[in-house]
Formats: C-alpha cells, sequence, structure tokens
C-alpha cells in the first residue's frame, strides 16, 4: 500500500458519511448472509472453493484434463452411509464429480486462474490439509424444513472446512465494497459536486440490489471480475477526464486482470484498448499510437507463444475452448430463434437485479418491478436533461457502448449454455453500469423533489434487505 | 416549502385516502381473478390517478408520496405472507413509478406553456376519457372466453413445459428423470377436492438414486414463491410403467388430493415438483379452471 492511501479512504468516507452508512448497513447484511449460509448450499461454491484449495495444498493449478477414472468404487469405499458425505483425501479425487452433486455442484476448472491464486493466498495461512464435505441438499430443499443452520451442526462440528469458506466468504466483503466506492468515484467524476449528501443515498440501489448481496455472500469469481472491470471503466473515465496518457494504460491492464478472473469479461479488454486508441487519435498523439500498437502487437505474440508452450493449453483449448465456439456456432445454426433470445435476455435481466440467488424469497416479482420501474424512470430523466452533461459526452457514449457490447457478448455465450436463470451474473457489470446511468438521471431532479426521494429509496432499500434477512434465517417458505 | 406544506392541504389527504382504498380494492379482488394479466386496467387505473391528480392542482411530488405508500403496502403484503397481493401491486407500482417521472418531465418543460385555465379542462377531459375507456372494457369485452379461448387455442403449447432430461452414453451422473401427470388434464375444469395423479421415474444408474418427494405448489414454483399446498403420496403401484421400463420401478405412482373448495373460482396454475435424491427439482406446469 502507497503512502497516504490511508488518508485517501479517510478522506473519501470524511467528506461523505452517507457513503460510510451505505458500507456498514450492507456489511451488516452481508455478514448475515454468510454466517447464516450452510457452507456449500450455494450452487457453485464447492467447485470454487475446491480450485482454491486445491492451489493451497499442492501450489499449482489443476488441470482440466483429469477424468474420472474409478470413482464409483472411490465413493463405495468411503462413503458414510449415514450422513451421506464423503472423505477426500487424495489428491486424484479432489476433483472428481460426487455423485449428488452432478449439474448442481460443477468443477470450476475451467476459469482463469487469478481469483483462485488470491483465494488461496487468504486460505493458506489456515494450514489445513483434509476437507470434509457433507450433503446439506436433502435437509434444505425439503418443504416445511427451515434452512440449515437452524437444523445442521454449523457450529457444533466447526470443521477446518468451514472455517476456509467463512473467511473466503468474508473476503468477498472487500470485492463488494470495492464496487461501491468505484462506482461512487465514477459518479462523481462525472457529476462533481451534484452527487453529495442525500443524493448519495441513490448508491444504495446498487449496493442493495438482491443480485450484489447474494454475490457477495459466496465464494464465486464474478464480483471480482466486476470489480476490475469497473476499475478498468474508471480509468477509462479517468482519461477522458484528466488527459494523462498512463491512465489508459492502467485501463487495459485492468481490464486484462478482469478477464484473468473471469472469461465473460475478455470483451472489456477490446473496449479498453479501442477507448485508449480513440483517445489517441483524438488528441493527435501519432507516436504514442504507434508505440502502444507495437507493444499490443509483441504482447499478444508474447501470450500466445506462452500459452501454446504451456502443458495445460492444448488440454484447455481442446476441451473447453473449441468445444464452446463450436457449440455455439452449431446452436447458433441449428436451434437460434428470436423469441428465446428475448426470453433468455429478460431472464438474465431479471435475475440480475431481483433475483436472490438459490434463496426462496419470494419477494422477486415487487423487487424486480421496481428496479425495472427505477432504471427506465433514471434513463428518462438522463435523456430527458442530455444537454446538461454536455461536457462528458464522449465517457457516457463510452459507457452506453460499453453496457452495449457486454450485452452482446453475453448473448453469444447465451446461445452456447442456453436458457438459466443464473445468467445475470455474468452481465453483472453490464448491470451496474446500467444503473449508473440511470443515477445520473436522478441527480437532475429539484431540490426538495430529490430529498424525499432519496431518503425514501434508501429507507426502502434496506427495509426490504433487513425483511429478506430476517426471512431467510428464521422463517421458511418450503 | 409549498410542497411540503402538506398539513393545511386536507383535499390532498382525502384524495390519496379514497385512491388508496380503491387501489387495494382491486389488487384485492383482482389477484385472484383470471383477469390478473390484463394490464391495461393497471395501467388505467394509475392514469385516471394522475389525471385526477393533476386536476385537482396536486404535483408528481404528492404523486411520489401515494407510490411510497404503495412501497409500504406491498412490503406489508409480503411480511403478511400475501404474495400474490403483492405481485399484483408491483404492476401499480411499475406504471406508476414511470408515469410519475413522465409527469415530472412534463411539468418542468411542457406544463409552463399551457395557460392556466386551460389545464383544469384539459385534466379534467383526461379523467372522463380515460372513465369511459374503463367502462367501455368492462362493459363490451368478455374476459373469461376471451381467456379460455386463448389458452385453449393458441398458448396450450407455449405454457406447457415440457422437459425431460435426457442420458448421455455415459451418462451415470446424468439425471434421467421421466415424469408424467396423468390426470387432471391441462386446461380442465375441476371443482371441490381433486385429484391429482401419474407417475415419476428416476432411470438414473446411480446406486441409490430415486425421487423421494412429490410436491404440490400453487401460483408459482418453489423458489419463485409459490405456495406449498401438499406433499403427493408417492410409491403407488404402476405395472404399465413397470411393463416398459422395467419391474424395479414399478411403485412410481403417486397421488394427491387437493382442496380448492375455500379458493374463489378462476383459473390457477399448479406447479407439480418432482424431487430426485441427486438431481435436484423438476417441474411440471397444470393449469386448471376451478369452478366450485
Amino acid at each position: 500500500m502507497r503512502e497516504g492511501d490511508e488518508k485517501f479512504v479517510y478522506n473519501i468516507f470524511k467528506r461523505n458519511i452517507n457513503l460510510l452508512v451505505i458500507i456498514i448497513i450492507f456489511i451488516i447484511i452481508c455478514c448475515g448472509y454468510i454466517i447464516t449460509l450452510p457452507v456449500f448450499e450455494a450452487p457453485d461454491e464447492p467447485g470454487h472453493f475446491l480450485y482454491a484449495f486445491y492451489i493451497s495444498k499442492y501450489n499449482r493449478i489443476p488441470s482440466y484434463y483429469e477424468e474420472p477414472v474409478s470413482e464409483i468404487d472411490y465413493i463405495k469405499e468411503n462413503i458414510d452411509k449415514d450422513t451421506n458425505a464423503v472423505f477426500y483425501m487424495d489428491e486424484k479425487y479432489m476433483f472428481y464429480k460426487w455423485p449428488w452433486t452432478n449439474n448442481r455442484y460443477s468443477s470450476q476448472r475451467h476459469h482463469p486462474p487469478l481469483y483462485y491464486l488470491i483465494s488461496s493466498q487468504i486460505i493458506k495461512p489456515f494450514k489445513v490439509n483434509d476437507i470434509y464435505i457433507e450433503d446439506n441438499y436433502e435437509n434444505f430443499r425439503e418443504p416445511g424444513v427451515y434452512n440449515s443452520f437452524i437444523n445442521n451442526k454449523i457450529l457444533e462440528d466447526w470443521s477446518p472446512t468451514i472455517k476456509l469458506v467463512l473467511s473466503l466468504r468474508l473476503f468477498q466483503i472487500l470485492y463488494g465494497i470495492g464496487i461501491i466506492i468505484f462506482l461512487f468515484k465514477i459518479i462523481k467524476l462525472i457529476t462533481g459536486d451534484k452527487l453529495k449528501d442525500n443524493s448519495i443515498f441513490l448508491i444504495s440501489s446498487v449496493a442493495f440490489l438482491p443480485q450484489f448481496v447474494f454475490l457477495c455472500s459466496y465464494i464465486n469469481n464474478d464480483l471480482p471480475a466486476a470489480l476490475f472491470g469497473l476499475i478498468s471503466v474508471y480509468f477509462s473515465v479517468l482519461l477522458f477526464k484528466r488527459e494523462k496518457i498512463y491512465f489508459g494504460v492502467l485501463s487495459i491492464l485492468f481490464a486484462i486482470i478482469a478477464s484473468l478472473t473471469k472469461l465473460n469479461l475478455l470483451i472489456m479488454i477490446p473496449i479498453a484498448v479501442v477507448t485508449f486508441f480513440v483517445w489517441l487519435i483524438l488528441e493527435k498523439k501519432t507516436l504514442q499510437i504507434l508505440l502502444l500498437f507495437s507493444i499490443l502487437l509483441l504482447g499478444a505474440v508474447a501470450i500466445f507463444y506462452i500459452f501454446f508452450r504451456l502443458e495445460l493449453s492444448s488440454t484447455y483449448f481442446e476441451k473447453y475452448f473449441i468445444p464452446v465456439i463450436r457449440g455455439t456456432i452449431l446452436k447458433f445454426r441449428d436451434n437460434f430463434s428470436l423469441d428465446r433470445y428475448k426470453a433468455s435476455v429478460l431472464i438474465a435481466f431479471k435475475s440480475s437485479v431481483a433475483f436472490f440467488g438459490w434463496m426462496n424469497i419470494p419477494v422477486h416479482n415487487f423487487v424486480y418491478y421496481f428496479y425495472l420501474a427505477f432504471i427506465i424512470s433514471g434513463i428518462l430523466l438522463f435523456f430527458s436533461n442530455v444537454k446538461k452533461f454536455r461536457n462528458n459526452y464522449k465517457i457516457l457514449a463510452f459507457i452506453s457502448v460499453t453496457i452495449v457490447l457486454i450485452f452482446i457478448f453475453f448473448s453469444v455465450y447465451m446461445v452456447y449454455s442456453g436458457y438459466t436463470q443464473h445468467m445475470g451474473r455474468v452481465i453483472f457489470l453490464a448491470v451496474i453500469l446500467v444503473f449508473l446511468l440511470a443515477i445520473l438521471g436522478y441527480l437532475n431532479l429539484k431540490n426538495s423533489f430529490r430529498r424525499l426521494f432519496c431518503y425514501g429509496i434508501f429507507s426502502y432499500f434496506v427495509l426490504i434487505n433487513l425483511f429478506c434477512l430476517y426471512n431467510y434465517i428464521f422463517k421458511s417458505y418450503y | 416549502m409549498d410542497e411540503l406544506n402538506i398539513r393545511k392541504n386536507l383535499r390532498f389527504f382525502i384524495v390519496y385516502f379514497i385512491f388508496l382504498f380503491i387501489n387495494l380494492l382491486i389488487v384485492y379482488f383482482y389477484s385472484f381473478n383470471i383477469y390478473t394479466q390484463k394490464f391495461y386496467i393497471d395501467l388505467l387505473f394509475v392514469l385516471i390517478i394522475l389525471s385526477f391528480f393533476k386536476f385537482l392542482g396536486f404535483s408528481s411530488f404528492h404523486f411520489l408520496l401515494y407510490i411510497f405508500s404503495l412501497l409500504v403496502i406491498g412490503l406489508l403484503f409480503i411480511i403478511f405472507r400475501r404474495v400474490i397481493f403483492s405481485n399484483k401491486l408491483s404492476y401499480f407500482l411499475l406504471y406508476s413509478f414511470v408515469l410519475l417521472f413522465l409527469l415530472y418531465i412534463y411539468e418542468e418543460k411542457i406544463e409552463i406553456k399551457i395557460p392556466d385555465k386551460r389545464r383544469k379542462k384539459v385534466y379534467l377531459n383526461l379523467v372522463v376519457v380515460f372513465s369511459l375507456i374503463v367502462i367501455f372494457v368492462f362493459g363490451i369485452v368478455n374476459f373469461s372466453e376471451t381467456k379460455l379461448l386463448v389458452y385453449s387455442t393458441f398458448l396450450k403449447d407455449k405454457y406447457f413445459r415440457e422437459i425431460t432430461p435426457t442420458a448421455r452414453e455415459d451418462g451415470i451422473y446424468e439425471s434421467d428423470m421421466l415424469i408424467s401427470v396423468d390426470i387432471p388434464k391441462n386446461y380442465s375444469t375441476v371443482s371441490g377436492v381433486f385429484h391429482i395423479g401419474g407417475w415419476a421415474i428416476d432411470r438414473c444408474k446411480l446406486e441409490g438414486s430415486k425421487i423421494d418427494g412429490v410436491f404440490v405448489y400453487l401460483y408459482s414454483s418453489p423458489l419463485s414463491g409459490g405456495k406449498f399446498i401438499k406433499r403427493a403420496i408417492y410409491g403407488g403401484r404402476r405395472e404399465d410403467v413397470a411393463k416398459i421400463y422395467g419391474e424395479k420401478f414399478v411403485n412410481c405412482g403417486y397421488d394427491a388430493w387437493v382442496d380448492m373448495s375455500s379458493f374463489d373460482n378462476g383459473f390457477y396454475t399448479f406447479y407439480i415438483c418432482f424431487h430426485s435424491r441427486y438431481f435436484g427439482v423438476e417441474y411440471r406446469k397444470l393449469e386448471l379452471f376451478v369452478k366450485n
């Protein structure tokens, strides 16, 4: 950390006490979910966790290539009939699919390793060698049964596995806070003094977004990817605002980091690079253009060379990358229909704004329509007052194009993987940017109207989140 | 602060409570009704409120208060487990919210240009026009027949969800559930206590795989906040299924008796959920007309 960084953080909160209020409530809500969510209840949490655990234990990245050979025999020997649990002691079996985990607990080995490298360093100090995985599935799906925290013996069996999982989950909150702060800083850059006092409460629309709280409560790489993507956007905005060349380089760097965290943010690299080029062309900096072009060319060659030299790469390409591309093209040719596409985009959007993940909290419809109304109205206001942003045309064009490109990139991905309710995570960065535009719209409201609106919205978001947390801990809708 | 000085404005409170009351009445009566998906009824009602507010000289600021009260009421509905009401209210909320800000933009940019004397006339005319449209819609269109016709012809295939997971060639770990809802037929009419029956098997090769529960939900799927009705009795003898799929699947029938006698007549959607031991929940949608 640089000298004076503490002062930088302190300054943000000193001037914007309302932001601190939002973050404190956000932390309380997230901690509530983190502590009460039974370990591995989230759909793909075990896959993410095992990836990080593998690196921390063996100090290397797992290969995508390992296939189960005699898994059934292994399970037969090691399964505990009473608890329906299996001890995985052996490296060879660590990534095999478990019998009850098909589809739900899928392996996450196809992801790029950056997030897991960071996570492995967090869990390394615990020095845990063997993990225990219990099947929570039947307990929490049964109708009429309260959530597993009440029924299970998680607190009694404070096993090392749970310690590791909780520490990783708590780390997710930091990524979440990062997103809130960078969103705040981007809006502040665009609007200047308009975002102060009660207007800051508009940021609570993102901070208490159900999908956002959900992503902050379990181990996943979507959230850090969205954070790094947002930082890349932040530096691009800074590039237009401050006109310093190194912001462009930083933007490209964070776009690369984002795509190293999750591949669906690969689109951020061309966005950052093209933005930088456009800025250089607009500023007529010929020398820098040539320099950047040659660096990019060399970088691309170096990356491809390293990638093909690695033993992993061939299996990765064969098993994941090529099938995805081939599958996408084939599915597009054979099964694509506009109706299905529209339905999937709508579902993805719905899930990204109002889906409490796997949690069974029946406010989806109500929250969804409220958020939909919030976004539509905000964007209406934004366009009706677009002249007030005349100094920031370039930035707003950049943000809009980024949103559109992420949606297009997501569409290709969606054609391959098909209809799913949890797709919202994939376009989460675009959703944050859509909210950003809506918030910019609301900042143009008249003073008295804005005051009532901001306080009302903030208290409502807090109320509904506290209610959902209460329901999740003490009630059950099954 | 003129806008905040609402204590003196008794007129506003009277109008506010009258509309809120009517709004809740609509929510209450139409939540169970088959007209629920007629979005224009909600939209028209919001438009009537808005034009009436403007006619009486209230601004978008007042309408914002109205929306916040809708938000709180929606939350109360959820807290007291009346999800169906909150779902209905959410449509009102969507239209009100968007129209509020359209009104705001209108007030800021256009209203100033219209002379004061004309304004009242315009708003009164709008109230009359919207009310006439409502009367026309309610009087002329026979909803139940239209709805039945639409459901039984155009939407039938679209609405009936058919997902049967297929096994891959090496598919030991793939879900292979076969499900059938034999009675009642989709879009049929039922009354009082009726019988839902059929069979379900999990053909996965994995040892111990089975279907360990069949549940009936109303209004929506379990993950989307459907109402749990009851657990079906699973394990009935089905020789016909056993003949085709093997003797080990002979006890695969399920039966549930659902009591709808206390419900209003109307169109209901049931979700029959099948829980496989290893592969999660599959469900079938069953849409029925209840006529007691």
